[in-house]
C-alpha cells in the first residue's frame, strides 16, 4: 500500500535528520570555549577550596567529560534509547527528574493557546471577510493591529499589575503555589485551569491578531477566485459558498502551520513565562544554555527538533487529508 | 417565437480606484427561446460583464446604472434581472436552474477540493427536491450525455485528474442538469485545443437541439461565432456597434469595426499576398539593410536529429493509486529549419511541442539525440554538446519571444533596459552605440522612442509583445523561436503583430520558428509546417500542401476540426466525435499499430512532405498487408524507434 510506503519513507528521513541534528547540537553546545566544570572551578577556588582539583578530576571522571569528544557524544546519544538524557550539572540532578512536570505543563499550556488561537481567529475570520468593508471588519482590523502591535510580555505586565491593584489577587504561575508540590488531585487541578486561562490570552493574543489577518486575506482571495462565482451561478447561496469553498481551500496554510507551532511549544514565550513565573520549559533552557549544563540543553534542543519533524509529519498528512491535490497527485500548494 | 430575454438599455459602471469605467453603454438585444446569440467584441468590449450581469454575478464595484433585463420563462410573468436584488432567494432559485453559465476556464471553475460529482450534483439539490442517491444517479447520466466514458468513475474524479476539455464537459453537465432555459456560455472553448473546441461546439448545438436551450456566446473567436450562433450583437467599447443574423453581419458588414474584425483574423488558405487588415495598422519605418544575403536561404540553418526527452513523475504522492509511469514529452524527432525559412510547429497543449523548442534554444536538456546548427559557410556546430562560455557565445544565435507578454517583460526594468540587456550581456558595443541600436530596434518594432524610459506596465498586451520581439532581435540571432507569441492578445491585436513578424521576416531575412496551437495563424506566417502529437512529430510539409492534402490522422482530424469564420460553410459537427485523434494508439495502421509496440518513422510521400507512417502508401489507398515490413519506398528520416516507454 501507498501509505505505508509514504509513511516508511518519512520516518526514515527523520531518523537521519534527528541524527544530524543531534550531531549539530553537541557541536554546537562544545563550541564555547570551557565547560560546565570549568566555571565550578572558578567558582570553588573563589569559595577558598584548596582540594577542588581533587573534586573535579573525580567529577570529570563521574560524568565523562575526560573522554574524547566521539564518545561522550555516542554515550549521550546512547543514552536517548534507554531515556537517560544524562545528569544536569546545576541541578545535579539526572535531566528526566529536572524537567519532570515543565515538559508537562509546558505542552498542556501551549496547546491550549494554540486552541485559542484557532478557535478565536477561525470565526472571526469568517464573520470578518464576509462581511469585508463594513464597520465590524474596520473595528475588528483595528482591534487585530492593535493585538499585533502590544509586545505579549506587556501585556503580561499589564495584567499582573490590574489583578494585584484591583483584585488583590496573584494570577502569576500555572497554579496555586500552595498546591503546587502536593500530589495530583482534582483540587489542583481546576486550579491550574483557572490559572491557564490568562497565560493562554497573554501568549496567545498577538499570534490570534495575526491569524485573524491571515484568515481574513486568504478568505478574500479565494472568495475572488472563478470557482466560487461559479458555484454562485449555480444558486449557491453566500454562507455555503464561504464554509464548503473558501474555507476549504483557504485552510491549507494554516495546516503546514502546525509543523511550525509545535517547535515554538518548547522555546516560545519565554520572556512571558519569567514575567509570570510560569514553571515552564522556556526560562529553563535559557539559564541551561547560559551555564553550558550541557546535557540538560542539549536534551531541550533535541526534543525541540523531535518535535519539529513530527509536527511536519501530522502537518503533511492532515494536509493529504484537507486537500487532494496532496492526496492524489503529490503536489503541494502552500498559500 | 416570443423572447426569451430582452435586454434593454442596459448599462454597468464599474467603480476603480482609477475612476468610473462604462463597462456597458445602453445596450439592447435579444434573444429567442431556442437561438443561440452570440455577444462579440474583443477584451474590454463589455462583454462578460453582460453576461454576468443577466446572472447576478457582476463584483461588488460594479452597478447596473439603468436598463431592464426582462427573463420571460415559459408561462411566468416576465422578471425584470436588472431590478432584482443579486442575492435575494429569488435570484438565487433562477441562478443554475433556469440561467446557467460555464466559464472559460474549466480548470478553475471548478473547485479543486471537491469532486466533480459533488459539484454537479450540487446545482440539482440546490434547485430539486432530490435526495442523495437520486442525485448520484442524475449527475452520473448527465455526465454520460456530455461524452465521459465511464461517468460512474468520473463523478468521483477532482478537477486536477482530467484534462482541460474534460473539465469543460463536467461544467457543461453542471450547468445543464436543470434544464436551463438560457445557457451563458462565457468563452467556453478559448481555453481548449482546437479538436476539443469543436467537440464542445458539439455539446453545446446538442443543447440547443434537443432541450430548445437557448445559448447567449460570448466569444471573441469569429469562427466559433459563425458556427454556432444564430444572431450576433457586435460590442466595442460597451456598445453594440451592430446586430443582426450570422448570415448577413458576415456577408455584409456594415459598421467599419466589424469589418475591421472580420479583416484581422487570418484564415485557411489565405492567399500569401493577402495581408491581415488590424484595426489599427502599425507602420514599421523602412530599416538599414541588415538582411541576410539571400544566396544562404534555404541552406539548413539547424538540423534536429532524434531527438527525444523524457519527463520522470515526481514521486511522493502520498495516496496516488498507482505509481506515474515516465513519459515521452519529445520522442524521436528530427527535422531541419532552412536559412530564412518560416517552420511552423502546430499540436495541442502538451504534445511537446514548447519542451521541443525549449530544447532547440537549450534551455532544456534532451535526454537523446542530436542538434546542429550550420554557419553561413556550413560548419556545424554540435548544439547539445555546448558547454560553458561557447554555450554562452552560442546563445547569440538563438533568441526566443514568449507566449505570455504580461510576465516575460522584467517590471521593474525600464523598455530600454530591457532591449538592450541582451547587448549589455553579451558585451556588445559600447554606451553610446548600444543606446542607437536599442533606439533603432524599438522603431523596428513600431514603437517610439519616448517609449524607452517607461515600464512594461504602461503597454498594452500588443505593445509588450513587441518589446519582447524588439529584445529577441537584439542580438541579430540566426533563429528565432515564436512560443505561441499570440495566443494571449486579441484578434486585431493579433493581426498586428503577424503583420510585425512577417514584415520582419522579409526585410531582416529572419529564419523562425513558429508555434502556435492556431492552424490558421501558421498558415499566415510559416513556409512549411510541422505537426506534433503526444510527443511525435507526425507530418511535416510545405503550408499549401499540408492543407491541401494532409495525410496523417491527426492532421486530418485538426483540420477538420477547424471553424471557419463563415457561416455558410459550418463545420459537420456531427462527423467530428470520433475524430479526436491525439492518442496515438487510435491511430490506424500504417499510422500506428506497429508489431509489439514499434514506432514508425518519417518517411516521404511526396517531395517535401513528409509522414509519420510504416509505408509510403495514400490512406485512400489502403493496406490490407498489417504485418508487412515497412518497405523502403520513400526516403527514410527517422529510423523507426522500436521500444515500449520507460
Amino acid at each position: 500500500m501507498n501509505f505505508a510506503r509514504f509513511l516508511g519513507r518519512r520516518f526514515l528521513t527523520m531518523a537521519v535528520t534527528l541524527l544530524v541534528i543531534s550531531l549539530l547540537v553537541f557541536i554546537i553546545i562544545q563550541l564555547p570555549p570551557g565547560d560546565y566544570l570549568s566555571s565550578y572551578i572558578a567558582e570553588l577556588r573563589a569559595e577558598g577550596d584548596t582540594n577542588f582539583e581533587e573534586k573535579v578530576a573525580f567529577l570529570r571522571e563521574l560524568y565523562g567529560l575526560d573522554q574524547p569528544l566521539p564518545v561522550q557524544y555516542l554515550q549521550w546519544v546512547g543514552g536517548f534509547f534507554r531515556g537517560d538524557f544524562g545528569y544536569s550539572f546545576e541541578y545535579g540532578l539526572p535531566v528526566a527528574d529536572v524537567v519532570g512536570d515543565r515538559l508537562f505543563l509546558t505542552l498542556l499550556l501551549n496547546f491550549a493557546t494554540v486552541l485559542f488561537i484557532y478557535l478565536v481567529s477561525f470565526p472571526v475570520g469568517l464573520y470578518v471577510a464576509s462581511r469585508q468593508y463594513g464597520l465590524v471588519d474596520y473595528g475588528l482590523t483595528f482591534l487585530s493591529y492593535l493585538g499585533l502591535a502590544i509586545p505579549n510580555f506587556l501585556l503580561a505586565l499589564i495584567l499582573l499589575y490590574g489583578a494585584n491593584v484591583f483584585f488583590g489577587v496573584s494570577i502569576g504561575g500555572l497554579m496555586d503555589p500552595a498546591l503546587a508540590d502536593e500530589p495530583w488531585s482534582g483540587a489542583k487541578v481546576a486550579s491550574l485551569l483557572a490559572h491557564l486561562v490568562v497565560p493562554v490570552v497573554v501568549i496567545g493574543m498577538s499570534s490570534t491578531a495575526a491569524m485573524i489577518q491571515r484568515v481574513r486575506a486568504n478568505l478574500l482571495d479565494e472568495l475572488g477566485r472563478p470557482y466560487v462565482v461559479a458555484a454562485r451561478a449555480r444558486g449557491v447561496p453566500e454562507r455555503r459558498i464561504l464554509l464548503k469553498y473558501a474555507l476549504r481551500s483557504a485552510m491549507n496554510p494554516f495546516v503546514s502551520d502546525i509543523g511550525d507551532l509545535l517547535p515554538s511549544i518548547v522555546s516560545g514565550s519565554v520572556i512571558v513565562s519569567v514575567v509570570m513565573s510560569l514553571p515552564t520549559t522556556g526560562p529553563m533552557l535559557l539559564s541551561s544554555l547560559r551555564s553550558q549544563d550541557m546535557y540538560l540543553a542539549g536534551s531541550f534542543l533535541m526534543f525541540l527538533a523531535i518535535l519539529t519533524v513530527i509536527g511536519m509529519l501530522v502537518s503533511d498528512i492532515l494536509l493529504a487529508l484537507v486537500d487532494p491535490r496532496v492526496r492524489l497527485s503529490g503536489g503541494k500548494r502552500r498559500r | 417565437m416570443s423572447d426569451l430575454l430582452s435586454v434593454e438599455d442596459l448599462t454597468v459602471e464599474f467603480w476603480t480606484p482609477a475612476g468610473t469605467i462604462r463597462a456597458v453603454n445602453k445596450l439592447s438585444f435579444r434573444i429567442r427561446r431556442g437561438e443561440v446569440v452570440a455577444l462579440v467584441g474583443e477584451s474590454g468590449s463589455g462583454k462578460s460583464a453582460t453576461g454576468l450581469a443577466l446572472l447576478g454575478l457582476l463584483p461588488r464595484v460594479a452597478k447596473i446604472l439603468s436598463g431592464r433585463m426582462l427573463f420571460r420563462d415559459g408561462d411566468a410573468p416576465p422578471v425584470d434581472l436588472a431590478s432584482l436584488p443579486p442575492r435575494s432567494r429569488a435570484f438565487r432559485a433562477i441562478r443554475g436552474d433556469r440561467i446557467s453559465m460555464i466559464f472559460q476556464e474549466p480548470t478553475v471553475a471548478l473547485s479543486p477540493l471537491h469532486t466533480i460529482g459533488n459539484q454537479i450534483g450540487e446545482a440539482l439539490r440546490l434547485h430539486r427536491d432530490v435526495d442523495r442517491g437520486q442525485a448520484h444517479r442524475e449527475v452520473v447520466a448527465a455526465l454520460e450525455a456530455v461524452g465521459f466514458t465511464r461517468p460512474e468513475e468520473a463523478a468521483h474524479k477532482y478537477p486536477f485528474e482530467l484534462s482541460g476539455g474534460l473539465n469543460q464537459r463536467a461544467m457543461i453537465a453542471m450547468a445543464t442538469i436543470c434544464r436551463p432555459a438560457l445557457l451563458i456560455a462565457d468563452e467556453p472553448t478559448t481555453a481548449l485545443d482546437v479538436t476539443v473546441q469543436a467537440e464542445v461546439m458539439r455539446l453545446l448545438m446538442d443543447l440547443k437541439e434537443r432541450h430548445g436551450t437557448a445559448i447567449l456566446l460570448v466569444a471573441h473567436d469569429l469562427g466559433v461565432v459563425a458556427n454556432m450562433a444564430d444572431e450576433m450583437v457586435v460590442m466595442h467599447h460597451g456598445e453594440a456597434m451592430e446586430r443582426g443574423t450570422v448570415r448577413d453581419l458576415f456577408h455584409d458588414p456594415r459598421h467599419p469595426y466589424l469589418k475591421g474584425l472580420i479583416g484581422a483574423v487570418p484564415r485557411l488558405g489565405m492567399d500569401r499576398a493577402t495581408r491581415l487588415r488590424p484595426l489599427r495598422e502599425i507602420p514599421v519605418p523602412p530599416v538599414r539593410s541588415q538582411a541576410r544575403p539571400a544566396a544562404e536561404a534555404g541552406r539548413p540553418l539547424l538540423r534536429v536529429d532524434d531527438v527525444s526527452k523524457v519527463f520522470h513523475p515526481r514521486p511522493g504522492a502520498m495516496l496516488a493509486a498507482t505509481p506515474r509511469a515516465s513519459t515521452y514529452a519529445v520522442r524521436n524527432v528530427s527535422f531541419e529549419i532552412r536559412r530564412g525559412e518560416c517552420l511552423g510547429l502546430v499540436g495541442e497543449s502538451g504534445c511537446g511541442k514548447t519542451t521541443l523548442s525549449k530544447i532547440v534554444a537549450r534551455s532544456e536538456n534532451a535526454d537523446e539525440g542530436r542538434i546542429e546548427m550550420f554557419d553561413a559557410d556550413g560548419a556545424g556546430t554540435n548544439v547539445l554538446g555546448l558547454t560553458g562560455e561557447a554555450l554562452r557565445r552560442w546563445r547569440r544565435r538563438v533568441q526566443y519571444v514568449f507566449q505570455n507578454p504580461y510576465s516575460a517583460l522584467n517590471p521593474r526594468m525600464t523598455v530600454g533596459g530591457i532591449v538592450a540587456e541582451p547587448l549589455l550581456v553579451h558585451g556588445i558595443g559600447d554606451e553610446r552605440s548600444r543606446k542607437a541600436r536599442v533606439k533603432e530596434l524599438i522603431r523596428l518594432v513600431g514603437l517610439d522612442e519616448s517609449h524607452l524610459n517607461r515600464h512594461p506596465n504602461s503597454f498594452s498586451g500588443g505593445q509588450r509583445q513587441r518589446i519582447g520581439i524588439a529584445r529577441a532581435l537584439a542580438l541579430e540571432p540566426e533563429l528565432i523561436v515564436f512560443d505561441e507569441p499570440v495566443s494571449a492578445l486579441d484578434v486585431s491585436v493579433q493581426a498586428q503583430i503577424l503583420n510585425l513578424v512577417r514584415d520582419l521576416k522579409d526585410r531582416l531575412g529572419l529564419t523562425c520558428l513558429f508555434i502556435s496551437h492556431n492552424l490558421a495563424v501558421v498558415d499566415y506566417l510559416a513556409d512549411r509546417i510541422m505537426v506534433m502529437a503526444a510527443g511525435r512529430l507526425v507530418e511535416i510539409a510545405p503550408r499549401e500542401v499540408l492543407f491541401r492534402e494532409p495525410r496523417h490522422p491527426y492532421t486530418r482530424a485538426l483540420i477538420a476540426a477547424i471553424p471557419e469564420p463563415d457561416p455558410d460553410n459550418r463545420l459537420d459537427l456531427s462527423k467530428l466525435s470520433a475524430g479526436r485523434r491525439s492518442d496515438p494508439a487510435t491511430w490506424p495502421w500504417p499510422y500506428g499499430g506497429g508489431e509489439g509496440g514499434a514506432e514508425p518513422g518519417l518517411i516521404e510521400v511526396a517531395p517535401e512532405h513528409f509522414v509519420r507512417s510504416f509505408v509510403a502508401g495514400t490512406p485512400d489507398e489502403p493496406r490490407s498487408a498489417r504485418h508487412a515490413p515497412a518497405t523502403s519506398e520513400g526516403r527514410v528520416l527517422e529510423p523507426a524507434g522500436a521500444g515500449g516507454e520507460a
